[in-house]
């Protein structure tokens, strides 16, 4: 398994200075660590999260059933196997034996039941809760064993099952919250805007590869700091040890000098860049538009303008390294063609040319990206007229599909039925362009019940063929991950998702040489 | 005195009435809504989710029914729970208006206490280096934006010269050194325009008072130019100059946003910034009438103080 993505991974990945340990340093015990995340921590009541720097502290204090690797596939984490039924139907979790909580209890099986229940209750008023809707019944086995049965069958259950962050039942209701979980740090305190405090959990029942107890580091805190200029400006002056994210228009700059001290680490990341194409209304609702639009824009010029040459242009939304991904794809609008746009837009009856509506978010990689395609766009007669908005606003547009082009990036789903399902099965929740193929519906409802790997591979390749005809989207490419981290600062790896805790890295794998 | 503070605060309730109208009506007709704002990052949600998210959170039912439904529970004193953070309003104000109170009232007193001398001696020092260097500081002060200032700050003092932390909030009685530090830098931010804005008025005020009449028959029945200076024109040159202090300190009430944003500072301007952006209707709701009620509260203060520095004014 991790022989197989190195390869691409170091495609998409560079690191300058020396971020990343060698092998054989010795490591070192104690000293505190200070992260600094680019997003507030809005609570720590962990079946009531939302927004990645709360999910990054659910990572360090607690576990669930299956973990991410580097190139953010599945792999065991409480549970040490699992096994699905031919229909996919039922999966039975093996747990992993004397895995202790916090506060000295073992992990049971009855423990896993109690926190999807109270995730699935709507008295929890959970925000994910809504998505275990799935789960028709929970039999506990015996006390290392249990099975969910499914009200349909889904072989892309196992990202239903990550989203559950098993907590002590003992701690859901605490007041103020003090969630107990499993993990390799112990939840200490909260303060609002400020900080989360954790303390290393000696009992912790992962070892690192020479049999050394982790984590190594003796506390950990997470400090919300929204400001990039003052975040990079903390970690310069060691106020912070390491900060998520850095902007990526400082890469250049930082390339060419590296402040002393610190040690970049920009790698390919998960999200997809897009420009979602209304597929149902408006002038983009003739595909030979849509193509038009993919024909003329430049994707290299677009991807290299957005990242600084760190990101190479794709055509599909799985990132080189995950398992997902199709090696050598041919990509139709791999290089511009500006006559074959032209002549697409002039059969589509707009040879004077043609305005689209484009809703923009308010966040500077997304303005970038649409003055960028506005620019290529404008070569052919397209004229882009974008329409700034914030968040809520966006999503609702989207959702209304009350726009022509939207350019954007989006959340990565380890299963393509997460990603491939929602945004453009006729019936998917996220469908924003109104995409309608029956041609393609069939497959990706053939993908939902496959069990064999390969198989579904390929189906699922079939499938992005014809959206890259139809273009209800236009990939670009993969949103990079600029983190950096002090020179001192040894062995902080993060996976393709960025993530502080995962199943060989992280924050409990990191130790500090001062 | 006690009538017409009884009068301001009978008045207190048509305004609160309004202003919780306008609100809740506004924020209302944003578009997108918390549940937009809470699902655009989850792929899995389906429309029949969206539906029950926004059933269980009213969002279903008529807008003046919710409406009349939040004015019923504050009257009952319930202030509701926030959709976003999935917590008592109460609690989560409470958390996070100390840190603005105590960074308002720091930069106040430190603006005041530069400015008012800067403002006084550069009016009795008029056209000297003294009143020219007040003048072009009060003039840089008016003019650079906050967070230019702040970022400035933190590169010079945790940066170039490491003395003071970059960002972050500390208060503590253990620590007060650091509880210091953390509160210098955003202090000082805030501080400079105020005390630019104040230094500016109190010197017109000053130069205008010293010209008029009743000076100079001070000065000629022979009192002494202390005395008629702070007893005799400071005192009416500051009755302007608290009215200036007291909008600045309202407004500063409400939240510094950028600099609570720049500083990392855990006070009550990002809390509403947040709460508008994920469109947390009753967060917002709640806030905004803090605000209201904050402001009237400050109009009444500085009109109090006026009859205290100019009995001559009468409240009515």
């Amino acid at each position: 398994m991790k022989k197989r993505f190195i390869g691409p991974v170091l495609l998409g990945l560079f690191v300058f200075g020396s971020g990343f340990a060698i092998n054989g340093e010795a490591q070192k015990y104690g000293g505190t660590l200070t992260l600094g995340m680019y997003a507030d921590i809005l609570t720590p009541d962990l079946h009531r999260w939302t927004g990645n720097s709360t999910a990054q502290v659910a990572m360090l204090i607690t576990e669930r059933l299956v973990n991410y690797n580097e190139a953010s596939s599945y792999v065991p984490s409480l549970a040490e196997s699992w096994k699905l039924s031919p229909d996919a139907s039922e999966y039975t979790f093996f747990l992993r034996k004397g895995v202790l909580f916090h506060n000295g209890r073992e992990l049971t099986a009855e423990d896993i039941r109690k926190n999807i229940e109270h995730l699935k209750d709507e008295k929890t008023k959970s925000p994910r809760g809504a998505e275990f809707v799935t789960i028709k019944r929970i039999e506990v086995v015996d006390k290392y064993t249990i099975k969910f049965y499914l009200t349909e069958p889904d072989v892309g259950f196992l990202r239903v099952i990550q989203i559950a962050y098993i907590t002590a039942p003992e701690s859901f209701e605490s007041k103020p919250p003090h969630p107990i979980g499993t993990g390799p740090f112990e939840y200490v305190e909260w303060r609002p805007r400020q900080y989360v405090k954790l303390k290393k959990f000696k009992n912790y029942w992962k070892k690192d590869n020479s049999g050394n107890a982790l984590p190594y580091v003796d506390e950990v805190i997470l400090k919300p700091i929204l400001d990039d200029a003052v975040r990079w400006t903390s970690l310069r002056s060691g106020d912070v040890d390491w900060v998520w994210t850095f902007p990526v228009e400082q890469i250049p700059e930082i390339r060419k000098s590296t402040p002393p001290g610190i040690a970049p680490a920009v790698r390919g990341g998960v999200r997809w860049i897009h420009l979602g194409l209304n597929a149902a209304n408006g002038p983009c609702k003739d595909v030979r538009v849509r193509q038009a639009i993919a024909y003329a824009i430049d994707k290299k010029a677009i991807m290299d303008g957005l990242t600084w040459g760190v990101a190479p242009p794709e055509a599909q939304m799985y990132p080189p390294g995950s398992e997902w991904y199709i090696k050598g794809l041919k990509d139709p609008y791999g290089k511009p063609d500006l006559a074959k746009a032209r002549q697409l837009l002039k059969e589509a009856g707009y040879e004077k040319g043609v305005r689209l509506n484009t809703i923009v978010r308010n966040e500077t990689f997304i303005i970038n990206l649409a003055t960028l395609a506005q620019a290529e766009l404008k070569k052919v007669g397209i004229d882009l007229q974008l329409e700034m908005m914030d968040r809520a606003s966006h999503e609702a547009r989207q959702i209304q599909n009350k726009f022509d082009v939207n350019p954007s990036h989006q959340t990565f789903v380890d299963d393509p039925d997460g990603i491939y399902y929602p945004y453009f099965h006729s019936k998917g929740g996220r469908n924003y362009a109104k995409y309608s193929n029956p041609e393609f519906d069939k497959l990706v409802d053939a993908g939902r019940r496959m069990v064999d790997t390969a198989k579904r591979k390929e189906t699922y390749g079939r499938a992005l063929e014809i959206l890259n005809r139809d273009l209800p989207n236009l990939y670009l490419g993969h949103y990079p991950i600029a983190q950096a981290s002090r020179t001192y600062l040894k062995n902080m790896k993060t996976n393709s998702r960025g993530d502080v805790s995962w199943s060989e890295g992280g924050a409990s794998y990191a130790w500090l040489e001062k | 005195m006690g009538k017409y503070i009884l009068h301001r605060l009978v008045i207190v309730i048509p305004v609160l009435v309004i202003v919780s109208m306008i609100v809740f009506s506004l924020i209302h007709f944003i578009p997108g809504s918390p549940v937009d704002f809470i699902y655009a990052e989850v792929p899995t949600a389906t429309p029949e989710a969206r539906l029950a998210l926004e059933q269980s959170l009213g969002l279903d039912k008529p807008l003046y029914k919710q409406y009349f439904t939040w004015v019923g529970k504050i009257l009952r004193g319930d202030f509701g729970e926030s959709i976003f953070y999935r917590r008592s309003n109460y609690d989560i104000i409470v958390e996070r208006f100390p840190a603005t109170l105590l960074l308002t009232l720091v930069s106040t007193f430190m603006a005041v206490l530069v400015a008012i001398p800067m403002g006084v001696l550069a009016a009795i020092k008029r056209h000297s280096v003294v009143d020219y260097l007040a003048m072009v500081f009060s003039l840089i002060g008016i003019s650079v934006p906050h967070f230019w200032l702040g970022i400035l700050l933190i590169m010079v003092f945790s940066l170039y010269f490491p003395i003071l932390p970059s960002s972050g909030y500390v208060l503590s009685l253990s620590e007060p050194l650091a509880t210091l530090k953390h509160f210098i830098l955003p202090a000082l931010t805030l501080g400079t325009s105020m005390a630019a804005i104040v230094a500016r008025m109190t010197r017109s005020e000053m130069l205008e008072e010293l010209g008029k009449e009743y000076v100079r028959t001070a000065r000629a029945k022979g009192v002494s130019e202390p005395k008629i200076i702070f007893k005799h024109a400071l005192k009416n040159a500051l009755v302007p100059t608290i009215t200036v202090i007291g909008l600045h300190f309202g407004r500063l009430l409400g939240g510094a946003v950028i600099i609570e944003y720049i500083f990392a500072w855990p006070g009550i301007g990002g809390l509403v910034i947040d709460a508008i952006y994920s469109r947390d209707y009753p967060l917002v709701q709640i806030l905004i009438l803090l605000f209201a009620l904050i402001f009237i509260g400050i109009n009444l203060v500085v009109d109090i103080f006026y009859k205290y520095a100019d009995p001559r004014i009468k409240l009515q």
